[in-house]
């Protein structure tokens, strides 16, 4: 068995899970999640999708040696249920356990006499179980190859981020490190939650390239950068991490900013652990990269890396913070004005598209040639202004957002998605982002809706989109 | 073709059942697609032209934009063309005037967008009053 299976939910569906297995009785309780899954070189993603509860005494009934089992009628409606969708298939009971959980040597045997069979019938797609303690969970996976997966991690992705293992052992440890000495007494718990995410970064422009030294100086360890451009000399100012040496000369190019931040956070902590994707993450497949990823920070200015990422954010039920800055300048300077925003994208919450900030002409002219642009455009189109002071705030607080969304949970819970910054007066407005209930992307409750589908659906790119 | 794209076929097929819908295949997975003929009403003259546009592999996502419709229409009472229609365009090897019209609703279907394209003529008939 292989311990890698991370296992994502909304906080709704944990809800609904947690409220049928636990009302209070001291009783097992039943139901089955149907989750959307996929796989990477080191995970199992399984997102739950929905939560089917199983009424006591109809679909799940007690035998004579108090083991509590689902009726076949109910595995098959659910099953069914799983192999339209593209589903996979987890079978859900509880024990009267707190924070740590684990099959019954019953559990056991019951899975290795039905689960060959119902992986058969699932159609090639996952099946399994999970055991569900009040504070912690279990799974036992089995994909159609005949391996088994356990729980590695799940997930409640709220406004704050829930972490459950199996059991604290499997919890990241915090080690009495020095170098960390002064951030310990806060973080504590924290401080192996961080050591062990994997951050993904996409944009090493201004912005991004803001993340690098403050992630890896406060223990992150493990990075995915994607970003397909090279240095240019404009962009040096607010490159952080850049050199002099990297700057295009001669007739050869700029370096790519992928490599350029690979070299900071070498230079800073020579254990970490770096993928660079010199790619556009709205191109091909490039997207995968994400999953093999705890939290998203999304630095690209483009309509189409917001639209990608989204999609990804929504369906893997993964966390992610956007980032950017935008300068309007006017004729006079007193009526310039310099905008940060840092938005946090969450399952159901803070959708990029619910929200109109994927522009939707900009999407369609990321497929077309400069020459017909240029012939399409009327008015004037200057690049946008940028100022290395005003991405180093944005940044910080989206630093800031990360720190107390997941690895700090004593803080406060945050009542706001957005975090919109004026960055001339200092003043910062914190906004609830809207939600629309037909959202092709955020909205679990819709049928049509991709939220927690994981590779059921086609992740929309600029070279694919959905059908 | 994407599929996305010629679901969006399909509708417009659908929309204007007494029109050809000529789609021709152009770099990066895009279609430029003519709706012929199609009436802008009596307020132009001629009333009858085409409609075109370029549909895009983002799609249903992306907008269908711009669109643009014959050069030669004028309206009856005379007037220059204001933004967002704009002269001097060419779609397909013909002289057009382009209608740069924004979507702003987030619904994201191929029907929404074959949609667009009589929104479009909608708002030209209803621009020249």
């Amino acid at each position: 068995m292989t311990r890698d299976v991370h296992l994502y939910f909304a906080p709704g569906i944990y809800d609904a899970a947690i409220s049928h297995l636990f009302p209070g009785d001291d009783a097992e309780h039943a139901g089955v999640l149907l989750c959307g899954w996929d796989q990477t070189e080191s995970r199992l993603l399984l997102s739950a999708r929905q939560f089917v509860p199983a009424k006591d005494g109809l679909d799940y009934v007690r035998t004579e040696e108090f083991h509590g089992r689902l009726q076949p009628l109910f595995i098959d409606e659910q099953l069914t249920q799983a192999a339209q969708r593209r589903l996979a298939y987890v079978a859900v009971h509880n024990h009267g356990s707190d924070d740590r959980v684990q099959f019954s040597p019953v559990d056991l045997r019951s899975h290795e006499y039905g689960y060959p069979t119902l992986a058969k019938l699932n159609r090639g797609l996952p099946v399994g179980a999970a055991v569900f303690g009040r504070r912690s969970v279990e799974v036992d996976i089995w994909m159609p190859d005949g391996s088994r997966h356990q729980l590695s991690t799940a997930r409640v992705v709220g406004r704050a981020i829930r972490h459950l293992w199996a059991s604290p052992g499997h919890a990241p440890k915090t080690r009495n490190e020095e170098e960390f000495d002064r951030q310990l007494p806060f973080l504590r718990q924290g401080q192996g939650l961080i050591r062990s995410c994997v951050v993904a970064i996409v944009g090493l422009g201004g912005v991004g390239s803001q993340l690098l030294e403050p992630l890896v100086r406060m223990g992150l360890r493990r990075f995915v950068l994607i970003d397909p451009d090279r240095i240019d000399t404009s962009n040096y100012s607010r490159l952080h991490g850049a050199l002099p040496s990297d700057l295009p000369a001669a007739g050869q190019p700029g370096r790519l900013k992928v490599e350029i931040a690979h070299r900071l956070l070498k230079q800073i902590a020579p254990d970490v652990e770096v993928k660079t994707v010199p790619s556009d993450v709205s191109h091909g497949e490039v997207h995968r990269h994400l999953l093999g990823s705890d939290f998203i920070f999304l630095a690209a200015d483009t309509a189409a890396a917001r639209l990608t990422c989204n999609a990804v954010a929504q369906q893997y039920l993964l966390p992610m913070l956007q980032l950017g800055t935008k300068i309007q300048v006017q004729a006079t300077e007193r009526r310039s004005r310099a905008f940060g925003a840092v938005r946090h994208i969450r399952p159901g919450r803070g959708c990029l598209w619910c929200n109109g900030l994927i522009d939707r002409v900009e999407l369609a002219n990321a497929s077309k040639p400069q020459e017909l642009l240029e012939r399409e455009r009327y008015g004037v189109n200057l690049p946008n202004p940028a100022v290395v002071t005003f991405n180093a705030e944005v940044a910080a607080r989206g630093m800031n957002e990360f720190l107390m969304r997941y690895a700090a949970p004593a803080a406060p819970e945050p009542a706001h998605d957005y975090t919109l910054i004026d960055l001339m007066s200092g003043e910062r407005e914190l906004v609830e982002a809207r939600t629309e209930p037909l959202c092709p992307f955020c909205a679990i409750d819709y049928d049509e809706s991709c939220a927690g589908l994981g590779n059921a659906q086609q992740i929309p790119t600029m070279s694919s989109s959905h059908s | 073709m994407a599929p996305q794209i010629e679901q969006v076929l399909e509708h417009l097929e659908k929309d204007f059942p007494l029109s050809r819908i000529t789609s021709t295949p152009v770099e990066g997975g895009s279609v430029n697609v003519i709706v012929e003929p199609v009436d802008l009403g009596p307020r132009y003259q001629p009333r009858v032209t085409w409609i075109g546009a370029q549909l895009t592999p983002g799609l249903p996502y992306s907008d269908v934009y711009p669109l643009y419709v014959g050069a030669e229409v004028g309206r009856v009472h005379g007037g220059s063309w204001q933004v967002p229609i704009s002269t001097g365009h060419q779609f397909e090897g013909r002289p057009a005037l382009q209608i740069s019209r924004r979507t702003n609703n987030l619904l994201a279907t191929a029907g929404c967008a074959a949609g667009k394209f009589i929104k479009v003529l909608h708002f030209i008939r209803e621009e020249a009053q």
